[in-house]
């Protein structure tokens, strides 16, 4: 038995050790987005730049360019062509969208459908939710752009606690087991692409008793304040299946569905539309704008 | 739980410490332990169906010990038709309630009678097929006094619910499984380290081949109204591969996991791609199962020592309830008639137990030209009889067949249908893993080193293949779990 264990236990070393290595070599990790203190919000650090890799083949390896403002952008949003109709995108990880190079986000598909008769700027964060949502709108939006589009979902409108945007959201220094995660590019491949953390969180929480169920949300669940802030130049946009519509109607918001006309390829370790996801959404978007505002024709 | 989850990880381990650290001096506890392991193994997906299981072993336990002492011939046949009733009964309506309510609703339409009736929404147990075979063959060994019936109840248990081949097979006999559980179980480090090396290449035939083209196979048939011949006959090919890699792979991963604990499982798959004819496929393929029907269907119906027309009948009957066993869709039964149609020639030439012996090799290391054709011959065959397995309905693959028949000389394309990126990877790991199945069959290497340093580097390779394979979220479940 003992000999069996050490045959083991030493393959596991060589394991992880070639690992490490292929995932260097080959690049397989990519990097992880800095995060960044940014005027009380938990931002992306500006001016970072770099590949993000998802797959054991690089199915996806996407360059991100993070702009002055903290987002993923090619542009940074100090200025706004008065020329052109200004559109602000708020949202998560969706609209981030780190799964596509930068070049190919919503906002540039939007602005080469229309012929460049639209300026788009997005703002968006993975993890972000209403509150968030509210707080950038108030922030950078309110009253400088002609419409705004959030997507979100059920989840996102009756959370309470923002995840990037306002006080309390700082950065902590960081923790050795940070420190690892960064440095060891195995531990970073075996995160991103086998969900480590989330699968020890599920298997950790099967033997916890939990007494919460999740309930169908309602409307006693969303977050009003959140969406009060928001004003009739806001559009909310959404995938079917994702946003009970009828949770926002009571707030005279215009709705619209992001239709699959393309078929998102979604990858098993990601499914964040890539590609084809963000055409329809830019699409959406076009065909809405289009109606309300002849000039974009 | 699926062997390929961060979850059987876990579990794995633990059970194996306490199996050989904790219950290792008590026969007993060991037994209970494997009991209570495979009940938290199968509860685990749906704790529900454990009933049915204890239901099953119950009754057969119990039956098993009244038919040893009975000498009445008919009270002994009753108490054999009762545990083949109540084990096919629940089979019966668990797996084809719904397909015979279906036919028999079209078939009173066809009449000019139509009758209304509801199907159930009913859950198919996973493995319902498996441990139901592996009891019956229990009972019916005792009735035939082959085997003596077993008073050790937490032995019988574990017999009929051991978690490495509960769900998925390899139906074992209980002549071959049961007696292990009488004996005490000695650890073996070359045993185990060949378990864990069969639960590697298991576990890599799963994830890097059966997993990296079900994306493509899925999609192929899901839209072969939109594809050239070529691309169909790519699907029926890659489907070929799929299945074998995903079934065989979850029987080796079996074999492995048994090892760990001291049990020798039967081997399910003897590379049946390289058969020269349809008969020696089916001594390569799904063992167990075609084992299973030759001793307990088709030697009771005379098997081959009748008649000539007799013969073609039982031929028929085995292969036709094999096809049934699979699953309630004509296709399954279309797929077992194909086979047995292809199977008679033989039969009536007395040429079905040709080539019961490995492939020669010439001095090159390569078989006959003669021999390469009967291999290619086959596996064409065979393909195209996967393509009624795998389609949805008759009507799908009879006209995803004909498709690729009326050939439109489209340009063969190597495009993986589903994200029209090359299948470049695939491939490559096609390639490399037809060669290796060849080396293994034909015996040129072996499966297991005895140099520890070298087998310490496959082994490490070979989970790091696995690793960087492996696509998580995508379809992760084995194909034979849905029979």
């Amino acid at each position: 038995m003992k000999k069996f264990i050490i045959y083991i236990s030493v393959t596991v070393f060589v394991y992880f050790f070639l690992l490490e290595i292929t995932t260097r070599v080959f690049d397989l990790s990519g990097h992880t987005l800095p995060e960044y203190n940014l005027n009380n919000n938990k931002l992306l650090r500006p001016g970072a730049e770099g590949i993000i890799v998802q797959g054991g083949m690089r199915e996806v390896a996407s360059h991100y360019k993070i702009n002055q403002q903290g987002f993923n952008s090619l542009k940074d949003y100090t200025t706004l062509d008065e020329n052109k109709i200004s559109i602000a995108i708020i949202g998560d990880s969706y609209i981030q969208g780190l799964q596509v190079d930068v070049e190919n986000s919503i906002g540039r598909i939007l602005e080469a459908e229309t012929q460049n008769k639209v300026e788009v700027h997005e703002y968006a964060k993975a993890g972000m939710n209403i509150v968030d949502f509210s707080s950038i709108f108030t922030q950078f939006i309110k009253n400088r752009y002609d419409y705004t589009f959030i997507l979100a979902t059920d989840k996102d409108i009756v959370l309470k606690k923002a995840s990037a945007m306002g006080k309390g959201n700082k950065i902590p220094k960081n923790s050795i087991m940070r420190k690892l995660y960064d440095r060891s590019s195995l531990i970073r491949y075996l995160n991103i692409n086998h969900k480590l953390s989330v699968k020890i969180k599920k298997t950790v929480s099967f033997f916890k008793k939990t007494n919460k169920q999740q309930n169908k949300i309602t409307a006693i669940d969303v977050n009003v304040q959140a969406l009060k802030q928001l004003d009739s130049t806001c559009t909310f946009l959404y995938e079917k299946g994702k946003l009970d519509t009828s949770l926002i109607v009571p707030f005279k918001l215009p709705i619209i569905e992001v239709k699959p006309i393309y078929t998102p390829i979604n990858h098993g370790f990601d499914s964040h539309w890539n590609l084809n996801g963000r055409k329809n959404c830019a699409l959406a978007i076009q065909n809405h704008i289009e109606k309300i505002n002849p000039k974009v024709k | 739980m699926l062997f390929n989850s961060l979850d059987f990880a876990i579990f794995l381990p633990i059970v194996f410490i306490l199996y050989w650290f904790v219950t290792h001096k008590n026969l007993k506890l060991q037994n209970f332990l494997i009991v209570a392991a495979s009940y938290l193994f199968y509860g685990w997906w749906d704790w529900r169906f454990l009933s049915l299981i204890l239901f099953s072993t119950i009754v057969d336990y119990s039956i098993g010990l009244k038919i040893s002492k009975e000498e009445n011939q008919t009270k002994r046949k009753i108490l054999l038709w009762t545990s083949i009733a109540v084990n096919l009964g629940f089979l019966g309506f668990f797996k084809y309630y719904n397909f015979f309510l279906d036919n028999f609703v079209s078939a009173f339409s066809f009449f000019g009678t139509p009758i209304n009736a509801q199907g159930l929404n009913i859950i198919l147990p996973v493995g319902i097929s498996f441990y139901t075979f592996q009891t019956l063959s229990y009972t019916i060994d005792v009735y035939k006094r082959k085997l003596e019936p077993t008073k050790d109840f937490v032995a019988f248990t574990a017999f009929v619910s051991f978690f490495p081949q509960l769900v998925a097979g390899p139906i074992e006999r209980a002549s071959n499984l049961l007696p292990q559980f009488y004996n005490r179980r000695i650890f073996n480090k070359e045993n185990a380290l060949r378990g864990v090396r069969l639960i590697l290449w298991g576990l890599a035939k799963k994830v890097v081949i059966a997993d990296s083209i079900a994306p493509a196979v899925d999609d192929i048939f899901s839209n072969y109204e939109r594809y050239p011949s070529t691309i169909l006959l790519l699907g029926a090919f890659l489907f070929s591969f799929q299945i074998y890699c995903d079934f065989s792979g979850y029987s080796m991963m079996a074999r492995g996991v048994s090892k760990l604990f001291g049990f020798e499982l039967m081997t399910n798959f003897k590379y049946p791609y390289f058969s020269r004819n349809i008969g020696e496929f089916w001594r390569r393929w799904h063992i167990s199962l075609s084992t299973w029907f030759r001793d307990y269907l088709y030697i009771p119906l005379g098997g081959s020592r009748v008649s000539k027309l007799l013969n073609i009948r039982n031929v028929f009957v085995i292969f036709l309830v094999s096809g049934f066993w699979h699953g309630a869709n004509w296709t399954f039964i279309v797929w077992g008639g194909l086979h047995a149609l292809l199977f008679i020639p033989s039969v009536l030439t007395k040429n079905n137990r040709k080539f019961t012996e490995d492939l020669q090799l010439n001095r090159y290391l390569l078989p006959s030209i003669g021999d390469v054709f009967r291999i290619l011959s086959t596996f064409v065959v065979v393909s195209f009889c996967w393509v009624f397995f795998r389609a949805d309905s008759l009507n799908v693959a009879f006209l995803f067949i004909k498709k690729i028949i009326i050939f439109d000389s489209s340009p063969i394309s190597f495009l993986n249908p589903y994200d029209n990126q090359p299948l470049g990877i695939e491939f490559i790991y096609l390639v490399v893993f037809i060669f290796v199945e060849y080396l293994l069959a034909t015996k040129i290497i072996k499966m297991y080193s005895k140099n520890r340093y070298k087998g310490i580097i496959i082994d490490a390779v070979l989970l790091l293949i696995i690793t960087i394979s492996v696509q998580i979220g995508s379809n992760l479940s084995f194909i034979y779990f849905q029979f």
